[in-house]
């Protein structure tokens, strides 16, 4: 590689670190938990993993408010990346929420508000990528790709505020940190920024990604610049 | 705002004016849509008392696919003749452009219900036992619900490749907030209301009026940049 | 001016909204109350909302249901639920000591030996994105040496 050093490796080499460490420490270092025993432990991976995905999907509803009215190839690229890292996101959201109902409450699948709501974010997002996989021209590409992450983002409060609104199902109400006993918090917050480090990591790296598959193509204005400027809007 | 007001009018006009002239279009999404009901009795066992219990639920869906058959040549015939690029020379607003043609399909899946839902009734062997005029409410935020980005997003599909696939892969995950909350409404007036008073019934016709401000305010704004290029 | 107009037409309605989402909030929540019940009254109101469930089974597939909301709705007598540290059926044993309904519950019997899940989980999700990172890695290093660029 002849490039020069790119700062986001910092951000996720700096993430990958505290994954390992907080991951190590959920599977090893933190005692079973009081209702689920050791099957607890999945959750120190579930619930960043949903903080994340969430997140990732409002930075790019942000994002694509931005893109409507900068229609540069760069925030194309930004709002691309960032609804395709929270699909990912979301689809091991999915599966860890899978994997871990099987063993502690006998099913794969329950019609649970929130874990409905949530497939349906991963099912609007994912439309999102097929809808901008059809489009033609870079103009008409931003446009469509940020209509309908807006719309799409239309469900996403939903699947934060769903516990509050119905009567629990698998999915208990918002814990704070009053609610959380003291040995977890480390582990779970490790985790989180962890995952949120990854995440702007893997943002960053797609969208360079797309940018060098686009930029060659016509030798459009070459925004990488747009990297950094995502920095305040995911740590925001 | 009494020329938006006026615009929207025209368009509305316009488009109920074109889908009755072209009256065969209309007569093929009816029947496609008691077809679906006719259809979705077959799917459930043949004993009435769970055709009963789903009646809400097949209604809807009925109503949904038949949406997107409308919706779909809604935008097909302003795609066809370039007429959409005609519009946008005029001096008309987009949102007045968008909010005509939600209306006018809101009418369209309105009118349909009027013809679905005695067929539904008849067919699936239940009555209304809630208050009528929430029905009706729930009919018309219901379908007014599935026009709004139905409109916006055949709007975008209707110009793209494989429009067939992607209308319904971007429109039926959208539109689940205001199925679910459409069905349960008007499953509980057609079974009774658990709660006394009817007030379960209301907030979810109380939230299916959030989803569709939510929606008609959130397209009508986006109407202008999808279709402007 | 116009352009200030049309952005209030946009705005003002998600006002609207907000306090609307409010008064569903609180409506809704009234439909299951909160308080301190005796066993048969839990088991009562754990029924009710069931059954709701099933006379209106969701389009996206409520009726299939197998979780704790399903079949227990149509018979009256409740049963255990296991995870929920209340006794749902009456009969005096909490969870797991109410062998008879919790026995199939894994964390009342760890059917399949645990630690597989936990591993399949951790090691899947850090699996997956290792090889998200590594696909998009090596697709940039890819595209960044060709010279001659190609469309995606």
């Amino acid at each position: 590689m002849n490039q020069a050093f790119e700062k986001e490796h910092v951000v996720g080499a700096l993430g990958a670190l505290m994954l390992a460490v907080g991951c190590w420490l959920a599977l090893f270092v933190v005692p079973p938990m009081v209702n689920f025993g050791d099957l607890g432990r999945p959750l120190f991976i579930h619930v960043p993993t949903a903080w994340a995905s969430l997140l990732v999907f409002t930075v790019a509803f942000v994002i694509a408010i931005i893109a409507l009215r900068k229609r540069t190839r760069g925030w194309d690229a930004a709002l691309a990346s960032s609804v395709e890292v929270g699909v990912v996101l979301t689809a091991l959201l999915l599966f860890q929420g899978m994997f871990w109902a099987r063993p502690t409450q006998n099913f794969w699948w329950t019609w649970d508000p929130r874990l409905t709501l949530s497939a349906v974010m991963f099912v609007s997002f994912a439309g999102v990528l097929s809808l901008r996989s059809f489009a033609e021209g870079l103009h008409r590409r931003i446009m469509w790709t940020a209509v309908s992450t807006i719309i799409a983002y239309v469900n996403v409060p939903l699947v934060y505020f769903i516990v509050k609104i119905t009567d629990r199902g698998i999915h208990q109400e918002h814990s704070t940190p009053q609610t959380v006993s003291d040995v977890y918090h480390l582990a779970l917050r490790l985790n989180a920024f962890a995952m949120l480090f990854l995440a702007y990591w893997l943002i960053a790296r797609r969208s360079r990604l797309i940018l060098a598959v686009q930029g060659g193509a016509d030798a459009g204005p070459p925004a990488p610049q747009d990297g950094p400027e995502l920095v305040a809007g995911v740590e925001g | 705002m009494k020329r938006l007001l006026r615009q929207i009018w025209g368009v509305f006009k316009k488009d109920l004016l074109l889908d009755l002239r072209s009256g065969g279009r209309l007569t093929a999404v009816a029947f496609f849509a008691g077809m679906t009901l006719l259809l979705f009795s077959f799917a459930a066992p043949p004993d009435g008392i769970s055709l009963g219990l789903n009646a809400a639920g097949y209604l809807w869906l009925a109503l949904l696919l038949a949406s997107v058959l409308a919706l779909g040549e809604s935008f097909r015939i302003e795609v066809e003749d370039e007429a959409l690029e005609g519009l946008r020379l005029l001096p008309v607003d987009p949102m007045a452009l968008y909010y005509g043609k939600a209306l006018a399909t809101t009418t369209l899946l309105i009118g349909l219900c009027v013809l679905v839902l005695p067929a539904a009734l008849v067919l699936y062997g239940v009555a209304i036992k809630g208050a009528v005029w929430k029905m009706i409410a729930t009919l018309i935020l219901g379908c007014a619900g599935l026009a709004a980005p139905g409109t916006l997003y055949s709007a975008m599909t209707s110009r793209a490749r494989g429009q067939d696939v992607l209308l319904p892969l971007l429109l039926f995950p959208l539109v689940i907030p205001v199925l679910v909350s459409a069905v349960k409404a008007t499953s509980l007036l057609l079974h009774g209301d658990i709660n006394p008073g009817g007030s379960a019934s209301s907030s979810h016709l109380s939230l299916l009026l959030c989803f569709d401000v939510v929606y008609w305010s959130v397209c009508g704004l986006l109407f202008g940049k999808v279709i402007d290029e | 001016m116009r352009q200030l107009h049309r952005q209030w037409c946009g705005t003002a309605p998600l006002v609207l909204v907000l306090c609307l989402g409010l008064g569903a909030d609180t409506s809704l929540a009234e439909e299951t109350p909160a308080g301190v019940e005796t066993p048969q009254e839990v088991a009562q109101q754990q029924d009710s909302p069931p059954q709701v469930e099933a006379s209106s089974p969701d389009p996206t597939g409520g009726a299939t249901s197998n979780a704790n909301a399903g079949p227990e709705a149509v018979k009256p007598p409740a049963r255990e639920v296991c995870h929920d540290d209340e006794d749902n059926d009456g009969d005096g044993l909490i969870d797991c000591d109410d062998v008879a309904d919790c026995l199939a519950f894994a964390t009342c019997g760890w059917i399949l030996g645990g630690w597989v899940w936990i591993w399949t989980i951790f090691g899947v999700t850090l699996a997956a994105l290792i090889l998200y990172a590594w696909f998009i890695t090596a697709r940039l290093r890819r595209a960044r040496s060709e010279e001659t660029p190609h469309n995606d």
